[in-house]
């Protein structure tokens, strides 16, 4: 039951995306805001700080290793001046500082990223703590809890790290916010939009395995 | 327009240091079919093969040095993208024999998958992935160690042993590229250790 509500909010929270871009303007969480940058307005700090992978990144992306870490900074940190609580600036701001060796300044802004909804920083959050990265809570629940929402919001990532770490036991000690058909579903949507990328192809394959042995203990 | 990024790029590639060390000179079917994954390749790779116009390349490039295993196995990839599976596999054997590590990997997934009505054969498809993974594709690396421990090549003469089976997924650790490659690797690591092949 509380695996539903989890998931009618999230489901929830899509349609609300949704309806913010039908109008034009961003959305933060799960609710629009009136004062937001339009929709296709790319900042700096989009421009120098974006993640290439980020499904909600609004350009092409600025690979790790060529990141210019101080500009970057500055250029998020005077966008959220302009746009505070702003989710996406909020997560790349958070993404460089990690980069900068700020790992307090990290964890502290990503999670706000994250609690504003933002999968990618949801995603980042649990590989932080599962991880064991300085900083992050260590706390393996925690991990649980930010992948199933990012999971559920449709990262890959967390899509495919969810069902792998269900299914080796290493969220033995949580109680789970996505239920085994959730887990199936999200095999089936990296299956389905993961591109024929041959290598994740072999991942889902052998987690699918793993989810039937799981299923059938 | 395409033809200038395609210039800009090859030109980009060769100042990179990137072009072959054995001095072949870049061709029009390097330019238009080699693969992005290919580590013997010369050119920066493609990943949406013009399927008439690379064959045209392919093919004359071929015609003019027909003993060459990385033309061959750009003519074999273009060939079988376009259906022609009987005329491909010629080429694709040949550059796997010369040791083509690339052609060596990828005749092995298309016979390991019976893709286009080619018919499945384990034991070809081990011995063309360890001679893949000894020369240092990412790709055979992870997936000969799957499909052993898989028990895919039961019944074939498995050629590595499981010393030589774990260096193959310590080099496949060092070697990924970007998150899924790496989460790959430590599922592969998990299953191999697990199964009855790695004792």
């Amino acid at each position: 039951m509380q695996n539903r509500s989890v998931l009618s909010a999230v489901l929830e929270g899509l349609a609300a995306l949704k309806r913010c871009a039908g109008v034009g303007l961003i959305a933060v969480g799960v609710f629009c805001t009136n004062t937001a940058i339009a929709k296709d307005d790319a900042t700096t700090c989009d421009l120098l700080a974006a993640h290439p992978q980020d499904p909600d990144r609004i350009v092409d992306g600025v690979p790790t290793s060529v990141v210019d870490q101080l500009a970057a900074i500055a250029a998020c940190e005077a966008g959220l001046v302009a746009e505070p609580g702003h989710p996406r600036l909020t997560y790349q701001l958070a993404r460089v500082y990690f980069y900068n060796g700020r790992s307090a300044d990290a964890v502290k802004t990503m999670e706000k990223a994250a609690a504003a909804g933002y999968r990618q920083a949801q995603f980042v959050m649990g590989a932080l703590i599962s991880n064991n990265r300085p900083d992050a809570s260590g706390d393996m629940c925690d991990a649980e809890f930010w992948w199933a929402k990012s999971a559920m919001a449709g990262r890959l990532a967390a899509q495919v790290s969810y069902v792998r770490h269900v299914t080796k036991g290493l969220f033995d000690a949580c109680a789970l916010h996505a239920d085994e058909d959730d887990m199936a579903s999200f095999l089936e949507n990296v299956r389905a939009t993961g591109g024929g990328d041959y290598y994740l192809r072999l991942l889902v394959s052998d987690l699918t395995e793993d989810l039937r042995a799981y299923r059938d203990r | 327009m395409r033809h200038l990024a395609l210039m800009t790029a090859l030109i980009a590639f060769a100042y990179s240091g990137a072009a072959s060390a054995e001095g072949d000179f870049i061709t029009e079917c390097d330019a238009l079919v080699s693969h992005p994954e290919d580590p013997d390749r010369i050119a920066p790779g493609v990943g949406d093969v013009l399927l008439l116009a690379g064959k045209a390349a392919c093919e004359a490039a071929v015609a003019e040095d027909p003993e060459n295993r990385r033309l061959r196995y750009q003519l074999g990839r273009v060939l079988f993208y376009g259906g022609e599976t009987t005329e491909s596999l010629p080429h694709l054997e040949f550059a796997a024999e010369e040791g083509s590590k690339q052609a060596q990997f990828v005749l092995g997934y298309i016979i390991d998958e019976a893709l286009q009505g080619i018919t499945r054969d384990a034991c070809k498809v081990e011995d063309l992935w360890v001679r893949s993974a000894r020369q240092g594709r990412f790709a055979a690396r992870v997936s000969y160690p799957r499909n052993v421990a898989l028990g895919k090549f039961d019944g074939c003469d498995i050629q590595a042993n499981p010393s030589e089976i774990n260096s193959f997924i310590e080099a496949a650790r060092g070697q990924a590229d970007g998150y899924y490659q790496g989460l790959l690797v430590a599922e592969v690591a998990a299953t191999y250790a697990a199964s009855d092949h790695a004792k």
